[in-house]
């Protein structure tokens, strides 16, 4: 009888914290990285980062289809380790980060398990919006030394500038863009 | 992945072909207009041909171009042609009318840019606008030759041309140049069919209104250097005229000297540390 009484009283209590996890993360920004690799001429791929972002994401590991995560990018942060190149690509000539300040993705949609999967969503770059397929792969979670609790993910995706108006100077340098992400989430 | 390589004579075509044969042709039509003495149409051909050239260069750098506009370079295509015709206002009202078009025309292109500006921001961009165009159009009001203000101009435009592509984009840079091929166009044509001195002048003057639209919204969206581009344009503030005594070469290299030397510190003081690429 009391077996029989505990036991939705047990589940209950398990669906609860199973949804305390889905819990809401911040983007931890001293453990999160926004790599871009390019081809320069054939010969070689420059690598940038983008050093200032911001966002969030909820993320259940029993239930990864309601997965969603919103980060922006601020395009000005835009780093080459080479001044000069940094300055042309910020122009008007390539991502015109005056006009266009941020870079922004938010997901739509996750497919895939607890460890791996797809995430889907809208990436808007250079005032053009387009839904693109973000591979993606848990690294782990648990319990930091402070009390708090982590999460992290990389993801990889492969985009065409040429889509986003970016087309100028196609002849050097690639059409693909590589971006690689390494980011580590604070539970809120 | 990896495009193919672009041809030089395809970057060549906007910057150059394009802006040179419509600058002739145009050229051609306002010689026309003057020899049969339409003094109306050849009035207001005078400027508006610097802008039709330009914009068949423009167009050819910008492909994306799109009506209605949608980005900021859709709108100075455009806009530009609003401080070319106002170089045509009566002169009591030119200079602030000028100033006020300019910027109101500028303010379409600045939409982007308006909303993250405070209000003493916009005010103090809007006293410097209206001041520095105040004195860019009087001091070509003051312009006596129709030979040397010219030359003057076209040093000016190609040397903020590199200055604009040293310091980032070089599709504005390119931008420039091109206007540098229209004006050289039209003054070289008037060493073969003769245009009327006042016609070369409103035609300069029309150039620059053009640059200086260029020029702003390289400051505004290519983060060109403010003192860059103060030093290129002082040579605006001199006043060109003919001596009778003056060989045509002579005349031409000391407007060049005079011109470039602004230019020269301009390039200088916007030069990168590192190697450009």
């Amino acid at each position: 009888m009391l077996k029989s009484m505990l036991k939705p009283v047990l589940l209950s209590a398990a669906l609860i914290s199973g949804s305390a996890m889905a819990a809401n993360y911040d983007i931890d920004g001293a453990h999160t990285t926004i790599l871009f690799k390019i081809n320069h001429m054939g010969f070689s791929e420059t690598v940038g980062r983008f050093n200032s972002f911001s966002g969030n994401y909820q993320y259940d590991a029993n239930k990864p289809q309601s997965a969603q995560v919103a980060i922006t990018i601020d395009a000005d942060s835009l780093d080459t380790n080479h001044e000069a190149r940094d300055k042309h690509v910020k122009s008007p000539d390539f991502l015109d980060t005056k006009q266009y300040p941020e870079i922004s993705f938010k997901s739509t949609a996750f497919n895939g398990n607890a460890d791996k999967g797809v995430l889907t969503g809208d990436l808007t770059m250079h005032g053009v919006t387009k839904q693109v397929d973000l591979n993606v792969v848990k690294i782990g979670e648990g319990k930091d030394p402070w009390g708090g609790y982590r999460s992290g993910f990389n993801g990889t995706i492969t985009l065409k500038r040429a889509d986003f108006g970016i087309d100028q100077m196609l002849g050097g340098i690639g059409n693909d863009v590589k971006i690689e992400l390494f980011i580590e989430g604070i539970r809120k | 992945m990896y495009g193919e390589s672009v041809s030089p004579l395809a970057m060549l075509l906007p910057v150059v072909v394009y802006p040179l044969l419509a600058a002739v042709v145009l050229g051609l039509v306002l010689f026309q207009f003057e020899h049969k003495q339409l003094q109306k149409p050849a009035f207001w051909l005078a400027t508006g041909l610097i802008w039709l050239a330009w914009i068949t260069a423009a167009q050819g750098i910008h492909t994306r171009w799109q009506l209605p506009p949608r980005q900021a370079l859709d709108w100075l295509l455009i806009a530009s042609l609003v401080p070319v015709l106002a170089t045509r206002l009566p002169k009591e009202y030119r200079m602030s009318g000028f100033g006020v078009a300019s910027m109101l025309s500028f303010a379409l292109v600045a939409q982007p840019l308006l909303g993250r500006m405070s209000t003493i921001e916009i005010f103090t961009q809007v006293v410097g606008w209206l001041l520095f165009c105040g004195m860019a159009i009087s001091a070509s009001d003051r312009q006596q030759s129709a030979f040397r203000f010219p030359v003057s101009q076209i040093v000016m435009i190609v040397t903020s041309a590199v200055v604009i592509g040293i310091s980032s984009s070089l599709n504005t840079a390119q931008m420039t140049g091109s206007l540098a091929v229209v004006l050289g166009v039209i003054w070289l044509l008037n060493r073969i069919v003769a245009l009327s001195a006042q016609s070369i002048l409103a035609v300069t003057q029309a150039t620059m209104a053009l640059w200086l639209f260029i020029l702003a919204y390289a400051f505004y969206y290519a983060d060109v250097s403010i003192y860059a581009l103060m030093l290129l344009a002082l040579p605006l503030l001199i006043k060109w005229t003919d001596n009778p005594g003056d060989t045509w070469w002579k005349k031409i290299a000391t407007t060049v000297a005079i011109s470039l030397l602004p230019g020269v510190l301009a390039i200088w003081w916007v030069w990168p540390e590192q190697s450009l690429y």
